[in-house]
């Protein structure tokens, strides 16, 4: 091989280094809440991504004034996704905000950019898993039930959310990954509010959703190409047990109706789901469609004692 | 003479998914290697077979379809209503969730003959 040669080798080995990733700021919402401001929100995901997939982030969190455990879950979701992307933050002005932030471990997927205050801090329970885990499901229950009420205790609640949660993290095998064999990873919260004695549960999957993976008749399917229907009727349909599961068992499907025969009987109060475009507030009724889809499938809820 | 099974003590206080592949202490694992077994033993001997639901944190829907209605499409339907005597009172609506499974696949059965 002559020099000429070796040098060209060596050249076209020769790779020309990554731009060096800058820190761009990323101000969030001031309702850091799926559940009171998703719309908001989910252009903050958006954000997120776009401007996560080539820079760090840093989030500017000093205006904030209200800030839920689902979106905390649905954060982490997302930054589990980067790891290739730091992402710090600073503290809210707001003392609420504030303290429900250092309690929910939030600085554990966050650096901070200011020395933490001690205290207790991750308060709210946090798991993810890609298997149905009955015993993280107990876990995150006696967790929640002893902050917020002080000593375990059985309930009617605490049985419904159990069945929730099970037939959630089930869900992940069954749609969320829109085939058999590939599993989604979900994650799921506990905080027990024990100034409001409550204790306020999410669960969230980063799959296709709900409604990629459910069975429609050609009928449905035409109805819904000519424009009748739209995901928020659908999801009042697949709660009402009206759509039939993907595997086109007929006993397959229950655990979506249960979830919602349980906030209609009271024992899962407070039910929020928001699956891609519909975000639906079950007690009151209302199921709406939303300009910017949320990536996933977001259960909220909350049990008194 | 009866045969008596608890769930939360001869199985699992945490009873989880449908099936082996989602996770531990799922319902088929239950039906295979709890229940059926006490089922054959119970009409082999005559007796019946008492299943106590309490003690155990929950129940999810897809566990108990899969044990109870799962057995219902193995065996005849009817025989398992009459050996079979379900209690429960932490929650006694299951009593009647898990007897619906039964009777579906009681139905589902009659159904595909009938096609």
């Amino acid at each position: 091989m002559s020099d000429l040669q070796r040098r060209t080798r060596v050249k076209a080995r020769y790779k020309a280094p990554r731009p060096k990733r800058k820190f761009v700021d990323l101000p969030v919402p001031a309702k850091f809440s799926i559940i009171n401001n998703p719309e908001e929100m989910n252009v903050f995901f958006q954000k997120l991504a776009r401007r996560g997939a080539s820079n760090h982030i840093s989030l500017d969190l000093t205006g904030v004034s209200l800030i839920t455990t689902e979106a905390i879950a649905a954060l982490t979701a997302k930054l589990s996704s980067m790891r290739s992307t730091t992402v710090r933050g600073n503290l809210p002005v707001d003392n609420c905000a504030r303290q429900v932030l250092l309690q929910s471990g939030f600085f554990e997927h966050v650096r901070s950019v200011t020395p933490l205050p001690q205290g207790q801090l991750g308060k709210i329970k946090e798991r993810n898993s890609k298997q149905v885990e009955a015993t993280t499901a107990r876990e995150l229950i006696e967790c929640g039930v002893s902050q917020a009420f002080g000593n375990l205790i059985k309930s009617d609640a605490t049985r419904a959310t159990y069945m929730a949660l099970i037939e959630l993290m089930g869900n992940t095998h069954n749609h969320a990954s829109g085939k058999r064999l590939e599993v989604e990873p979900w994650w799921a919260t506990a905080y027990g509010d024990a100034v409001r004695k409550r204790v306020c549960y999410s669960f969230l999957d980063t799959g296709v959703g709900i409604f990629k993976s459910v069975k429609m008749s050609p009928f449905q399917r035409t109805f819904r190409k000519l424009g009748f229907g739209n995901n928020a009727q659908l999801l009042k349909e697949i709660l009402a047990g009206l759509i039939e599961s993907r595997t086109g068992l007929p006993y397959r499907g229950k655990g979506l109706p249960t979830i919602y025969q349980k906030s209609q009987g009271g024992d899962l109060k407070s039910l929020f789901i928001i699956a891609n475009d519909v975000f639906a507030d079950i007690p009151n009724g209302v199921y709406r469609t939303l300009e910017t889809p949320f990536p996933g499938t977001l259960f909220y809820w909350e049990c008194e004692e | 003479m009866a045969i008596n099974l608890s769930i939360a003590k001869d199985f699992s206080e945490t009873p989880g998914p449908r099936s082996r592949e989602e996770g531990k202490f799922s319902g088929d694992e239950f039906r295979e290697e709890v229940l059926q077994p006490a089922f054959l033993k119970a009409i082999g001997t005559g007796q019946l077979l008492e299943i106590d639901m309490d003690g155990a944190v929950g129940y999810a829907t897809s566990f108990l379809e899969s044990a109870f209605g799962g057995l219902a499409r193995e065996y005849d339907p009817g025989k398992i209503i009459e050996t079979i005597r379900l209690t429960c009172k932490d929650e006694p609506s299951l009593v009647n969730e898990v007897v619906g499974y039964i009777r579906e696949a009681r139905d589902e059965k009659v159904q595909r003959r009938l096609r």
